[in-house]
C-alpha cells in the first residue's frame, strides 16, 4: 500500500478542508520521506487517526489506551470533529470527513468515510457516522464505487490490504518503544501478539486448534462403538486428551492470572514511581524526624538539668554580694574589729578585774576605762561573732557553690542552645520537606510497598504452580503419545471401523505436525525478526554502540534482549538512547518481515523518535530509515527536528516533501507545505524560508 | 498470505501426503473462513473422508 | 536557723503553685517553692522597686539548703547593715520576705507577663505549657543577669 494523499474536513485540529501529499505515493518515486512539522497538540498524531478512522472507522487508538492508568481510555471523551467548527455551526451540525488515497496491486483506492457532529445547547457533542464511500480504479482506467450500503464488502476489502489488527504497529511512538525493552509479561504478549498479527500465523494456532477437536472428537466416537482392550486404550486415550485440554485451560488460566499481577505491580511501580524522585527525601525526613525526636527526648533531660539550674539562681545572682560580704567580713578580721574569741574574753576580764595586763587597776572613768569600754560595744556579743565567724565559713562554701551553680546554669543554656538550633534547624528543613513532597503521607509510600510485595509473592507462587503444571502436562503429552504407539497395533488387529480408526490416526498425526510446523515457523521468524534486528542496530548505532553490542535476540517468550560482542546478555547495561535504538531496530524489524509479504506493505509513522537520542543515533536514523521503508511519515516538533537534521535528511535524498501544522487560533491547525530545498528548520515563532 | 502458505508447504514436503492435506486444508480453512475452531473442526471432520480420499489418489498417481 | 514559716504576697501563691507543679502538659519550673523564691530575693535585693503585697504562709524556712540560708544572711547582713541581723533569724526571714516579692514583681515584668492569664481570687494566675520553653526562658533571664553584673 501507497499512501498517496489525505484529505481532511472539520476533523480532529483540522480546521475547514486540508490535503497533505505523502512523497513515496508510487514506486518509482525518488522519495519516500515526508515531514510533519509542528508543536504538541496541532495534529500530529492526529493524521496517523485520520487515516485509522477513514480506513476502519476507528476511533480508538492503541496509543490512547493510557497504560500507565487503571482506568481504561473513554473513547467518548475524545470528539473527532472539529471543536471550532463544531461551535461555529452550532446545532445545525458539522460534516466532517477523512478522504484517503492511495495505490495497491496496481489498483487505486479512494476512501471517504465521513461523520456528523451536533452541539446541543447543553455544551454535548453528539457525533455519528454519516457513511463511508470507496472508489476503486483498476489500471484500464475502469472504475467501481462502492458506498454506505456495501459497508460489508468495503470493510472486507480493506481488510484484505491492511489486517486491522496489525493497525496499531504502523505508528510508533515513545512510550511503545520504551514499553518493548521492558521484559514483563505484557511486552512479552505484547510482542508475541504483534508478530503473530503481523505474520498473519493466528490462523496456523486456530486451525491446530480445529484439528485438536478434531481429534478428542473422533476419539470419542470410535470409542463408542468399539470393543475390549482396543477400546479400553481409546478411552485412556480420551481421558489422557481431557486431562491434556484441562491442564492447558488450567495453564493459560494462571498465566493470565499472572499477567494480571504483572499489569498490577507495574501500576503499583508507576504509582512508586511518583514517589521515586521523592524516596530519597522521604527517606532523608525519616532521619531527620528519628533526629529531631532524639533531640526532643535530649531536651527533656536537659529540663531536668534546667530545674536543677534554676535551683542555683538566687545563689548565683548573689555570688557577687557573697564575695563582698566575704571580703568585708575578712578585711574587719585583719583588723581585729571581727576578733578571735580571744579579744573579746581579754577585753571582758579586763573589765571585770579592772585591771590592766601591765597589772596596773583601772579605774572607773579613767581613759582607760573608756578605751576598753568603746573596744567592748565595737566588738560584737560573742553569739553575734560566732554567728559572723559562721557566715564568714559558709560563705566561702557558697563562693564555692554558686561559682559552681553558675557553670552549671551556663553549661545547661550552652547545651539547650544546641538542641534548640539544631531542632530549629530540622524543622525547618522538615517544612521545605513537607512543601517539596506534598503532603505525602509515608503511610501511603509504605502501604503501596506493602501492597507491592504481596503482588510480588503470589507473582512467584504462580510461577511455581505453572511450572508445575507445566511438567504434569509434559508428563500427559507423554503419556498420550504412548498410548498412540499401542494404539497403531491394536487397531489392525482389532479390525473394527477401519475408516474411523485411520481417520483418528491421520488427525492424531497432524496435530502432531502442527505442533512441529508452528515451532519450526516461530523459531524461522524468530530467526528472520532477529537477523532484521540485529542488521537494523548495526546500521543505527553510534560509533560507540557498535563497539559494544553485536545482535539483537528474541527467545522464545518474545523476551527481547541485546548481546555483547563476547554473546552475553547485555540489555539491562544500555543507555536510553541505546535502548531506543534496539526498540527501532526491533520494530523495523517487524515491519520489514511482515512487508516481506508484500500486502503488508504500509507507512510507517513516527511520532517525535528522536527524544533520547545522540546526534550520531538521530543522523544515523535519518539516513537508514528511508533505505528500509516504504514510506516514511515522521511528525516532529521544532526542538527535535532543527536546521541540522533537517540537513541531514536533505542529503539521504530521499526526502520529498514537508509539511508544517500550523495554528493562530488554538483548536484550528492549518497544514502548510513548504519546499524541502529551502526548509532551515523552523524557529519558535515560525517558519524560516531559505 | 501466499508466501506464509508457500512456506508452509515447503515445510510440510517430508510429511505422508495424507496429514500434508489435512493441515493445508485446516489451514486454509482458517484463513478464508471465518468460524470458531469448533466450527472449524466440525468442517475438517466433514471434509476428512475426502481429504483421506485425495491423498490415496496422490499417492497411487505419484 | 529556726524553722519559719516563709510568707509570700498572697497574689504570687498561685504563681509559686504553678512553676513548682509538673500536670500532663509541663514539668515543673522549680524544683520547690524554696528555689523561686531565692531567685526572687536575688532579684529583690537588686530593685530599688517596692511592692505593698499581703502575705500568706507558703513554704517552711528548713526546705531551703544552707547556701541558700547563707544568702538570705548574707543579704540581710546587706540590707540592715549590722550583723546583728544575723542573732535574729526571723528578721532575716521578714527582710527576704519582702525582697522576694519585690523580685517577684520584677520577674513578671520582664519575663512571665506573657503567661499571666489575669487576676483571679487566687491572685495572679500563670498559664504555660512546655512548649512555652518557660525553662529555657527563665533561665536565659537569670544568666543575662549574671552577665550583666560588674565582677
Amino acid at each position: 500500500m501507497r499512501l498517496q494523499s489525505i484529505e481532511l474536513k472539520n476533523f480532529r485540529q483540522f480546521y475547514g478542508k486540508q490535503t497533505l501529499e505523502f512523497a513515496g505515493a508510487s514506486m518509482q518515486d525518488e522519495t519516500n520521506v515526508t515531514v510533519i512539522y509542528g508543536d504538541n497538540g496541532r495534529g500530529k498524531t492526529g493524521l496517523f487517526r485520520a487515516l485509522m478512522f477513514a480506513l476502519f472507522g476507528e476511533r480508538v487508538l492503541d496509543q490512547d489506551k493510557n497504560y500507565d492508568q487503571a482506568d481504561s481510555f473513554d473513547a467518548k471523551r475524545l470528539y473527532l470533529v472539529n471543536l471550532v467548527a463544531l461551535e461555529e455551526d452550532g446545532r445545525q451540525g458539522t460534516e466532517a470527513y477523512v478522504k484517503v488515497r492511495f495505490a495497491h496491486d496496481n489498483m487505486q483506492y479512494e476512501m471517504t468515510r465521513k461523520l456528523y457532529g451536533i452541539l446541543s445547547d447543553d455544551g454535548i457533542v453528539n457525533e455519528e457516522d454519516a457513511g463511508l464511500c470507496l472508489y476503486i480504479k483498476d489500471v484500464t482506467g475502469n472504475t467501481k464505487v462502492l458506498d454506505h450500503d456495501c459497508a460489508d464488502d468495503i470493510n472486507a476489502l480493506i481488510a484484505q490490504i491492511l489486517d486491522r489488527r496489525v493497525k496499531d504497529y504502523f505508528l510508533f511512538d515513545g512510550e511503545r518503544i520504551e514499553r518493548l525493552t521492558k521484559a514483563t509479561t505484557i511486552q512479552r504478549k505484547e510482542i508475541a501478539r504483534g508478530i503473530k498479527s503481523l505474520l498473519r500465523i493466528d490462523e496456523l494456532f486456530k486451525a491446530e486448534e480445529a484439528v485438536k477437536l478434531l481429534d478428542a472428537k473422533i476419539t470419542k466416537e470410535l470409542e463408542k462403538v468399539s470393543t475390549g482392550e482396543y477400546r479400553k486404550k481409546l478411552q485412556m486415550r480420551d481421558e489422557l486428551l481431557q486431562s491434556e485440554v484441562t491442564l492447558e485451560n488450567d495453564l493459560t488460566q494462571k498465566e493470565d492470572e499472572r499477567e494480571t499481577a504483572e499489569e498490577h505491580l507495574r501500576l503499583i511501580d508507576h504509582e512508586l514511581d511518583r514517589f521515586k524522585d521523592k524516596v530519597t527525601l522521604l527517606e532523608k525526613r525519616k532521619t531527620l524526624e528519628n533526629r529531631l525526636e532524639t533531640l526532643r527526648q535530649h531536651g527533656n533531660l536537659l529540663k531536668h538539668r534546667m530545674v536543677e539550674g534554676l535551683s542555683f539562681g538566687g545563689l548565683v545572682l548573689s555570688r557577687d554580694l557573697l564575695t563582698q560580704l566575704y571580703v568585708e567580713i575578712d578585711f574587719k578580721r585583719e583588723k581585729g574589729q571581727v576578733p578571735s574569741d580571744l579579744k573579746r574574753e581579754l577585753i571582758d576580764r579586763l573589765l571585770n578585774e579592772m585591771k590592766c595586763l601591765c597589772g596596773r587597776p583601772i579605774r572607773m572613768n579613767s581613759p582607760e576605762y573608756h578605751l576598753l569600754k568603746a573596744w567592748e560595744t565595737q566588738v560584737p556579743t560573742q553569739q553575734t561573732q560566732q554567728a559572723i565567724m559562721g557566715l564568714f565559713g559558709d560563705l566561702g562554701a557558697s563562693q564555692e557553690a554558686a561559682k559552681n551553680g553558675q557553670d552549671v546554669i551556663m553549661e545547661v543554656l550552652r547545651q539547650v542552645g544546641t538542641v534548640d538550633a539544631e531542632s530549629d534547624q530540622i524543622r525547618q528543613e522538615l517544612a521545605e520537606f513537607a512543601e517539596e513532597l506534598d503532603g505525602l503521607p509515608d503511610s501511603d509510600f509504605s502501604g503501596i510497598n506493602k501492597a507491592r510485595a504481596t503482588i510480588q509473592a503470589s507473582i512467584a507462587s504462580l510461577d511455581h504452580e505453572v511450572s508445575v503444571q507445566g511438567s504434569e502436562l509434559e508428563a500427559v503429552r507423554d503419556q498420550l503419545a504412548a498410548v498412540d504407539r499401542q494404539l497403531g497395533p491394536l487397531e489392525r488387529e482389532s479390525k473394527q471401523h477401519l475408516e474411523l480408526s485411520y481417520q483418528r490416526q491421520v488427525v492424531a498425526e497432524a496435530k502432531q505436525t502442527f505442533k512441529t510446523l508452528i515451532k519450526r515457523f516461530t523459531d524461522e521468524m524468530r530467526a528472520q525478526l532477529e537477523e532484521k534486528a540485529s542488521h537494523n542496530m548495526a546500521k543505527m548505532l553510534d560509533s560507540q554502540g557498535r563497539g559494544v553490542l553485536r545482535a539483537v535476540k528474541l527467545d522464545e517468550q518474545y523476551t527481547l534482549e541485546v548481546l555483547d560482542w563476547r554473546d552475553r546478555e547485555f540489555l539491562a547495561n544500555v543507555s536510553a538512547g541505546q535502548r531506543q535504538i534496539v526498540s527501532l531496530s526491533f520494530i523495523l524489524a517487524l515491519a520489514q518481515v511482515a512487508g516481506g509479504a508484500a500486502s503488508l506493505e504500509i507507512p510507517l509513522f513516527m511520532d517525535t523518535p528522536f527524544g533520547r537520542l545522540s546526534p550520531e543515533h538521530r543522523d544515523n536514523l535519518l539516513s537508514y530509515i528511508p533505505q528500509v521503508t516504504p514510506q516514511w511519515i515522521m511528525l516532529a516538533t521544532a526542538t527535535e527536528f532543527t536546521e541540522k537534521e533537517s540537513r541531514f535528511l536533505k542529503d539521504s535524498g530521499k526526502w520529498g516533501r514537508v509539511y508544517y501544522l500550523d495554528s493562530k487560533v488554538a483548536g484550528q491547525t492549518v497544514a502548510k507545505e513548504m519546499s524541502v530545498e529551502s526548509f532551515r528548520g523552523l524557529q519558535k515563532e515560525g517558519v524560516t524560508r531559505g | 498470505m501466499s508466501n506464509l502458505n508457500e512456506r508452509i508447504s515447503f515445510m510440510l514436503a517430508s510429511e505422508k501426503a495424507v496429514v500434508r492435506n489435512v493441515v493445508m486444508h485446516a489451514i486454509k480453512s482458517a484463513q478464508t473462513e471465518d468460524l470458531s475452531s469448533e466450527s472449524l473442526a466440525q468442517k475438517l471432520g466433514r471434509d476428512l473422508s475426502k481429504l483421506i480420499k485425495e491423498a490415496s489418489n496422490e499417492t497411487s498417481v505419484n | 536557723m529556726d524553722n519559719i514559716r516563709v510568707k509570700v504576697g498572697k497574689k504570687y501563691h498561685a504563681i509559686y503553685k504553678e512553676l513548682t507543679q509538673e500536670t500532663g502538659n509541663r514539668k515543673k519550673v522549680f524544683a520547690q517553692h524554696g528555689d523561686l523564691f531565692m531567685l526572687c530575693v536575688a532579684l529583690g535585693h537588686s530593685t530599688e522597686e517596692k511592692v505593698t503585697v499581703s502575705r500568706d504562709a507558703l513554704f517552711w524556712s528548713h526546705s531551703l539548703t544552707k547556701n541558700q540560708q547563707t544568702v538570705l544572711k548574707a543579704i540581710a547582713v546587706k540590707e540592715s547593715d549590722s550583723y546583728e541581723v544575723l542573732s535574729r533569724p526571723e528578721s532575716i526571714i521578714q527582710l527576704a520576705e519582702t525582697l522576694a516579692d519585690r523580685g517577684m514583681d520584677d520577674l513578671i515584668k520582664t519575663v512571665l507577663d506573657d503567661f499571666i492569664a489575669g487576676e483571679g481570687d487566687d491572685g495572679l494566675s500563670l498559664v504555660f505549657t512546655d512548649k512555652d520553653n518557660l525553662h529555657k526562658t527563665i533561665l536565659s533571664f537569670v544568666s543575662q543577669r549574671i552577665l550583666a553584673s560588674p565582677f
